[in-house]
């Protein structure tokens, strides 16, 4: 009954997590998406376009577009409109990069972290919901910021910082701010700023958009934004407002006939992609709770097996009275369903508790507050497929059952079951299945994924239980050195292999859901490190306000200043630049030659985001060349190039081919000696190829480039589009470093490369989250199995229990000797399930070269801990009881 | 009641045994006293129950009186806790049950060495003293069998061998014909009367049958949970 209360429960507490998420986003759309419309400024620069800051001649590389004051205009219009009820700008400081935030003052940890700055109107934002302080608790955020210098932190950033209320910050090295309240990590959460499913930056702040210092700092003039959340009377007011066709408004006089370039939803058109998104994390839970309920199921079946089997006599009374083997069966049926029905009544109570409990992790998951509420959908499935479950997996014993002859009743003692028959046994399995499938297609709402999945997952689980049978029939061969206790272990395993086999089963997929994400989570960490290690190879990483050259020697100087700089990688990025021509031959444009047409896939030569990077990284790491070489030292100032091998096509032969008449001719292929031409920010460059690499990418700092080119090669009259250092500094001397530098530069930005490694890892540990409560619940459902099959164990034996101790074995002895039998289980199911995740993913990693495997042979170790942890708890809580019965006890009754 | 002048080797002193059936409370024994002295074979009879069993699982430990004493070879083992009693039983007593109760995992030759490995500091080698046993009982044949692959009469003479695996001062015998038929059970007995007079045992049993009960050199009957 425990096994189909825990099934039950991870059905109905992942549901009703589901569901309240569902209802919390959807019911609620307009909190969800903040607003009835929420128009933001596209990323306009390339074009004419209004920067923040243009006013001011400063730099546009690190501004994002705002509304041009004719926006605001228009927008002032448009509010006179009576379904327009209220509006509220606000300003996401860059978001195509991080900002930078360090304690002031003497406070805090000294280094620079990431976040995001939101620059907002404290009073009315938001425009539905709240926002309020953890610190000082309870506090609205407009309460907070009234002054000019104010600033509310995230929970996360303020940790990280090492900053509480009355510390100063800066952000890019700005005037000070003074922490005025902490907020929630939730509190950003929305799907503007993360979409379901990318959880948002845990790293954030709040600044009043009106604040001169504010300003100040990121180049804002008065009424600079760019996103307006907006209030509507009614959602078809927003429709109308927003532009949405058909809606009622001409589309001039409408957001969207303002301009064509402003991004523009209302919370009826996002509502679709957050239902969708919440629908798929709903049948995810679902799925995940079927599991738990099948891994019950194995459960079931074990214990109806054992109940039938010790009732073989009754059984045989009953028949010898007269009761055919059909009446037999419904009554055991019935006994079936009603164990069912009050395990599910059970189950269900236990995940009412246990989706509570989970919401809080959904909320870390999705940065967002969940509203937990009592769901009737998830209570009555929970009813509905625990009794299905529970009466499909007791069906096949009860069938043995039937069959029981009635002159067991004259043998006493006797207390096997027969067999059911194999033929029998099969058409009963494939019959359960189609049960199963049916509410499984049910759940699912597709029968084809329904029905070819149950079976599928049947098919799986039935290899696997053979697998299993194996594993057991081998363990029970082992050496027992002697050990009497040991053998008798050994022995009980062999004893009820297909019990053995069922319960290793429950915990090999607990332990495999639980090495997965541990694995996962593993290798994306290592993967960070080793990227940032490999990429930016330095512990410091310089990033100039501008792409000045008067700056960069500043910079230049600034470090050699340090005196402490092992190693120094000065990057310059080119972007825009195009390949224009090869040894001189133009290679063809549009608008070109009339008969000259590109092949098909080429698509045109101009690859815009194809970068330039200037380097002395001509280091000893030079690596390998399919041809040529890599850059030397003495490259420096030398019109040479190196090209990765990404794109592929330029390694293509049919690079640049053109068509001449209908025969394609190769007019171009880049070959080592080759002259390369590139327009670059409006300058043609010409540069000797001297090598093509073997990696795919060719990482300078950030930058992902195809063209390596040596320091000075690019003349100082070619504009860049930003230079940055990688510097390296001795371990330990990193954050005085990045403080001196941060101090002694204007407008410089140095950030720890820890720091970026850390965050990587926060927002990793936030994605694992509730894959590991997920996998988490899996396991303890395989500890109620292993609780289940050891009780149902040492009730079977409670005979030979009570005759060890007749011939004086303590009970610490038969303790043990259970210990022993499921710790064996454990280790064996926790080796199994870390095995079978590391194949999965070294399988997922051929098809998908992108995710990382590296198992941590301590993660490795935490699982193995954790299996056989699991079992020996489980198995404690029946074992104890059993190993102190007194013998005569048993022997008499039993 | 035995002589006075020869050694007590097993003595109850109003020895009484209550069980709650249900609303009911079962008086199994009702203040029973008894002396069995060393090497003495004493039967027990008594109709279906009258507290035999009950009796004799008291007096190998297996179960702790309601009231009254019980001394093995005059120390009193109603005090002990369950590690003491069960280094009693394993060292002190052997048990023979009527369905033989052998472990049906382990092999003849496993369940005869199953005490001699639950002892500390014991005076056998497991190995050797089961084989030795095994082939006094007449199963040298038989080692490597279960439990499962024995008739009723050989199952019974590995519960014997078992019952004498560390040379124990008491033998409790609990109806050890009652599932066999009668050729079987006369040779089961014999052996068991010989492996008692090699050993100098003390044996109690209890049984049903006049024949058994004759071969003793006291007859005890039972009634209502009371020697009378």
């Amino acid at each position: 009954m425990f096994a189909i209360a825990a099934g039950v429960a991870a059905i109905v507490g992942l549901q009703s997590l589901a569901l309240s998420v569902e209802d919390t986003v959807t019911n609620d759309i307009q909190t969800t998406h903040q607003a009835d419309i929420v128009v933001s400024v596209e990323d306009r620069r390339g074009g004419s376009q209004t920067t923040a800051g243009t006013g001011v001649g400063e730099s546009p590389a690190f501004a994002s577009p705002v509304f041009s004051e004719e926006e605001r205009s228009a927008f002032q219009e448009l509010a006179a409109n009576d379904g327009w009820v209220d509006s509220t700008y606000v300003y996401v400081a860059n978001p195509e990069r991080p900002s930078f935030i360090a304690a002031a003052g003497g406070a805090g940890t000294g280094g620079q972290f990431f976040l995001q700055p939101y620059l907002i109107e404290p009073g009315k934002y938001p425009l539905y919901g709240e926002i309020r302080a953890v610190e000082p608790k309870g506090a609205p955020l407009g309460e907070l910021l009234t002054s000019p210098g104010e600033i509310a932190l995230s929970r996360s950033i303020a940790n990280r910082v090492g900053v509480g209320i009355g510390d100063s910050v800066t952000l890019e090295n700005s005037r000070a701010f003074l922490v005025k309240g902490i907020v929630s990590n939730e509190a950003a959460g929305s799907p503007l700023f993360a979409p379901i499913f990318v959880p948002p930056l845990p790293w954030f702040a709040y600044v009043a958009l009106d604040d001169p210092i504010a300003r100040e700092t990121f180049n804002l003039d008065e009424g600079d934004a760019n996103v307006l959340f907006i209030k509507t009377r009614t959602p078809a007011d927003a429709a109308a407002l927003a532009g949405v066709e058909r809606s009622g408004l001409p589309a001039g006089e409408s957001i969207r006939g303002i301009s064509s370039t402003f991004d523009v939803e209302t919370a009826e058109e996002a509502l679709p992609e957050i239902e969708d998104a919440t629908d798929i994390l709903g049948k995810f839970l679902l799925i995940a709770g079927l599991v738990s309920l099948v891994i019950g199921g194995i459960g079931i079946l074990n214990t109806m097996l054992v109940v039938v089997g010790r009732r073989t006599m009754e059984v045989g009374i009953l028949k010898s009275l007269g009761l055919k083997g059909r009446q037999i069966a419904t009554l055991f049926v019935i006994e079936a369903v009603l164990m069912g029905l009050v395990g599910s009544i059970a189950g269900v109570l236990l995940g009412i508790l246990l989706s509570f409990a989970l919401t809080g992790f959904g909320e870390q998951f999705l940065q967002s507050n969940i509203d937990w509420s009592l769901q009737t959908e998830p209570i009555i499935n929970g009813l509905v497929v625990g009794v299905v479950v529970t009466v499909v997996f007791g069906f096949l014993p009860v069938l043995a059952a039937g069959r029981v002859r009635p002159n067991v009743v004259l043998q006493a003692q006797s207390s096997t079951l027969p067999r059911s028959g194999r033929v029998v046994s099969l058409v009963v399995v494939l019959a359960l299945a189609a049960v199963i499938g049916v509410v499984a297609s049910v759940f699912v709402g597709n029968w084809t994924i329904g029905m070819i999945g149950t079976y599928g997952a049947m098919a799986i689980l039935a290899l696997l239980s053979l697998a299993l049978l194996l594993v057991v029939w081998l363990v029970g061969k082992l050496p027992t050195f002697g050990s009497i206790t040991l053998k008798l272990s050994l022995r009980g395993l062999s004893r009820q292999r297909g019990r053995a086999a069922s319960t290793l089963l429950a915990l090999v997929v607990g332990l495999f859901a639980m090495s997965t994400i541990v694995i996962l989570g593993d290798s994306m960490k290592q993967f960070v490190d080793e990227t940032l290690e490999s990429e930016l190879g330095g512990n410091l990483l310089v990033i100039l306000p501008d792409p000045d050259l008067e700056i960069r020697d500043q910079a230049r100087d600034e470090i050699d200043r340090l005196g402490q700089a092992e190693r120094v990688v000065e990057t310059h990025e080119f972007e825009n630049a195009t390949l224009v021509a090869i040894n001189g031959a133009a290679l063809g444009r549009p608008g070109g030659d009339p008969g000259a047409t590109r092949p098909p896939g080429l698509g045109s030569l101009q690859f815009a985001s194809t970068m330039l990077a200037q380097s002395d990284a001509s280091a000893d790491d030079a690596p390998e060349m399919l041809e040529g070489r890599y850059l030397v030292p003495e490259d420096a100032g030398r019109a040479v190039v190196v090209v990765g091998s990404d794109p592929p096509w330029l390694q293509s032969p049919i690079f640049g081919r053109a068509s001449v008449g209908n025969e394609p001719t190769i007019i171009g292929r880049a070959l080592v000696g080759d002259d390369l031409t590139f327009l670059v920010n409006g300058q043609e460059v010409t540069l000797a190829l001297v090598g093509k690499m073997a990696s795919n990418h060719l990482h300078v700092g950030f930058s992902q480039g195809h063209f390596l080119v040596p320091m000075d090669a690019i003349p100082d009259s070619v504009p860049r589009s930003s230079i940055g250092f990688q510097v390296t500094v001795p371990e330990g001397e990193s954050a005085a470093a990045a403080a001196q530098l941060n101090r002694n530069i204007p407008g410089v930005v140095t950030v720890e490369v820890d720091a970026i490694a850390s965050l990587f890892k926060e927002i990793l540990d936030r994605i694992t989250v509730l894959p590991s409560v997920l996998s988490a619940l899996a396991l303890f459902t395989g500890a109620v199995i292993i609780a289940n099959s050891v009780a149902l164990a040492t009730l079977e034996r409670r005979r030979e229990i009570a005759l060890m101790k007749t011939v004086g074995a303590k009970a610490n002895k038969v303790l043990t000797m259970l210990l022993i039998e499921n710790g064996i289980l454990g280790i064996i199911g926790g080796a199994i399930g870390v095995l079978l995740a590391i194949l999965i993913l070294v399988i997922f990693h051929q098809v998908q070269p992108d995710v990382p495997v590296s198992p941590n042979p301590l993660s490795i170790l935490f699982v193995l801990a954790v299996a056989l942890g699991v079992a020996l708890g489980a198995a404690l809580l029946s074992a104890w009881p059993a190993s102190r019965e007194k013998p005569l006890e048993v022997l008499r009754y039993e | 009641m035995a002589s006075d002048t020869s050694e007590v080797m097993l003595r109850a002193t109003m020895l009484e045994k209550h069980f709650q059936m249900g609303d009911t409370v079962v008086h199994a024994l009702r203040g029973v006293d008894i002396a069995v002295t060393k090497g003495e074979i004493v039967a027990i009879l008594g109709a279906s129950g009258s507290g035999k069993s009950t009796l004799l699982g008291i007096l190998g430990g297996l179960d702790a009186p309601s009231a009254g004493r019980v001394e093995i070879a005059g120390v009193d083992i109603t005090k002990m806790n369950e590690n003491e009693l069960a280094e009693i039983r394993n060292k002190k007593i052997g048990f023979v049950f009527q369905f033989f109760n052998l472990i049906s995992t382990l092999t003849a030759l496993e369940n005869v060495e199953l005490p001699v490995q639950f002892s500390t500091g014991g005076q056998f080698s497991s190995r050797k003293r089961a084989e030795e046993l095994l082939a006094l009982v007449g199963l040298q044949e038989r080692l490597r069998h279960r439990p499962g692959q024995l008739s009723g009469g050989e199952q019974q003479r590995v519960a014997i061998a078992r019952a004498m695996a560390n040379a124990p001062d008491v033998i409790l015998a609990d109806e050890p014909t009652g599932n066999l038929d009668t050729a079987t059970g006369e040779s089961v007995m014999n052996i068991l009367f010989d492996a008692r007079r090699e050993t100098g045992a003390t044996l109690v049993l209890v049984t049903h049958d006049a024949q058994v009960a004759a071969r003793a050199n006291r007859t005890l009957t039972m009634q209502d949970g009371l020697l009378v």
